[in-house]
């Protein structure tokens, strides 16, 4: 079965945070979370397994910076295609044999693109292609570009999941609240309507929206209502826990897992078929999310038992 | 004839062109350098400044009016050091990303809106060390210190930033932004100021060096926003 076929079924569970499980797991700050893939491979594994024990049926692969170009800044470059491909193959190992949905993860390139900046768009196209061949490769069930905030650079991400095959290209923006109202757009002024009317056209199968600033799972159901009321395709959230906030020198998500559940009836009500979550979330609140978007089954069960 | 309010909406649209064009022409009329920049330049980079904070312009469009006044700027540089008008010296800021931080897409429209509203930048770029901090400061004779960060791991190190300037006894103000932070994240670490965005960030330099507000109006009002 296809995401997309299971996604016409009933609503999945995403996953929940991975650079933040990776540090409590020992990644130091601004280390290279994906060469973890290689190099720390049972660690990624036990945070996968987490989450499909908490209830997820989908985990994205640890690749959110596993472009060239990000990698080359933490000088791991050379392993692009290795680190892309370990990563699809240790989140399918997590299920365990087990029914679920591989999504390979691309994030943003973490730059900016001519005319603006100074990358040029042949390197980014160059960058997501060679990604998005690794990912597919490996026997990914999606790509999802995420994190987006531009409509140039969501285009790129696109094409190359569509011309590596990938059997599903799910799109996925970034959008902050605004100054003075409740409204959003992404950084570089991307609406709601604008981008999912943008993904239709390129040829997305799931329209997303995940991380951002301000954006709790009530926003996010206002995002999810503006995409639904522009395009049919399903649509993915995944929401930070909150935002961030200091004690004792420590960086912590505060939204609590119960908190996190609370919105996922609106947000499915909204027209959400894949629910899960961003930054600072934890298995505790996917299982959370889980329990309220299946309050007639139990969770917990599922994964890595035979 | 000079306008500056034509100058002003060219550099409000992005035309890099027309900006450097009409810079040119205005001091080929004789006009004051200091005129050009302020009126010309500066007021043209305030409005995109203040519609960006308000949500109705976003980073390309203030990309693109950066790079615009700088076309102005490359054509007033020159005769700013070598003209001899009595002028005060440019207030300098020292900015950088922090150490394990390779994020500088909001370091960078800090430093140009900064730069249009007439500070001196001298960007560290990424992954900036505490002792990097201080010894640029110390070179530049800086103002204001101001550092970024994306990450919740990184954020922290501002924290040793601050210990580390303290401790040398350095004379300078402190300021972050980014993100994950806050004003409370601000207040923790011992920093002098946090601003939420790059256009309250400029004006968050300007009140700490007891910026005179240079810009003149007027030619500004003509500008209407997009």
């Amino acid at each position: 079965m296809t995401l997309v076929e299971a996604l016409a079924q009933r609503a999945l569970i995403g996953d929940g945070a991975m650079g933040t499980q990776l540090q409590l797991a020992g990644l130091p700050p601004g280390g290279c979370g994906e060469a973890w893939n290689l190099d720390r491979p049972d660690r990624v594994l036990a945070i996968h397994r987490a989450y499909v024990e908490a209830g997820a049926d989908c985990l994205t692969t640890n690749t959110f910076g596993g472009c060239r170009i990000s990698l080359a800044r933490h000088r791991e470059g050379a392993r692009t295609t290795a680190i892309n491909q370990a990563a699809a193959t240790i989140a399918r190992e997590a299920f365990g044999g087990h029914p679920g949905f591989v999504i390979g993860d691309i994030g943003p390139f973490g730059g900016l693109m001519e005319p603006l900046g100074d990358i040029a768009i042949a390197d980014v196209e160059a960058a997501f292609t060679e990604q998005a061949e690794a990912l597919v490769g490996a026997g990914v069930d999606a790509i999802i570009v995420e994190t987006q905030t531009a409509l140039e650079e969501l285009e790129i991400g696109i094409a190359a999941a569509r011309a590596a095959g990938a059997e599903v290209v799910i799109g996925s923006m970034a959008f902050d609240r605004m100054f003075d109202s409740d409204d959003v757009r992404t950084m570089m002024g991307v609406s709601p309507e604008q981008a999912a009317r943008f993904m239709v056209d390129r040829g997305a199968g799931v329209v997303g929206t995940n991380c951002g600033t301000g954006v709790n799972m009530l926003i996010a159901t206002s995002i999810v209502a503006r995409y639904r009321a522009v395009c049919d395709l399903p649509i993915m959230v995944q929401a930070n826990a909150g935002q961030p906030v200091l004690e004792q020198m420590q960086t912590v998500y505060k939204q609590t897992p119960a908190e996190m559940a609370d919105g996922v009836a609106g947000v499915l009500a909204a027209g959400a078929r894949i629910v899960g979550a961003c930054c600072g979330s934890t298995p505790s609140h996917i299982r959370a999310v889980a329990a309220a978007a299946r309050p007639d089954t139990r969770t917990g069960e599922r994964g890595v038992s035979p | 004839m000079t306008d500056y309010a034509v100058m002003n909406q060219h550099l409000f649209e992005g035309n890099h062109q027309q900006v450097k064009g009409a810079t040119e022409a205005t001091l080929a009329e004789g006009r004051p350098v200091l005129e050009v920049l302020n009126e010309g330049l500066i007021a043209g980079m305030a409005v995109i400044g203040e519609d960006f904070k308000h949500n109705r312009v976003f980073v390309p469009e203030v990309l693109l009016a950066a790079r615009a006044m700088k076309a102005g700027l490359a054509v007033i540089q020159p005769l700013l050091i070598g003209d001899g008008t009595p002028q005060e010296a440019a207030k300098v800021i020292v900015m950088g990303t922090v150490k394990g931080d390779l994020h500088d897409i909001g370091k960078n429209l800090v430093g140009m809106l900064a730069e249009g509203a007439g500070f001196q930048i001298v960007d560290l770029g990424t992954n900036t060390s505490a002792r990097s901090f201080i010894e640029a400061v110390e070179a530049h004779d800086a103002a204001i210190l101001g550092m970024s960060a994306l990450l919740t791991t990184t954020m922290v190190y501002m924290k040793t930033v601050v210990d580390e300037v303290r401790a040398a006894g350095l004379e300078i103000r402190i300021c972050v932004g980014g993100a994950p932070l806050s004003q409370e994240f601000a207040d923790e670490i011992g920093a002098d100021g946090y601003a939420a965005d790059a256009s309250s960030a400029v004006e968050l330099f300007k009140r700490l060096t007891a910026w005179p507000e240079r810009a003149a109006t007027g030619s500004s009002k003509a500008i209407s926003a997009r």
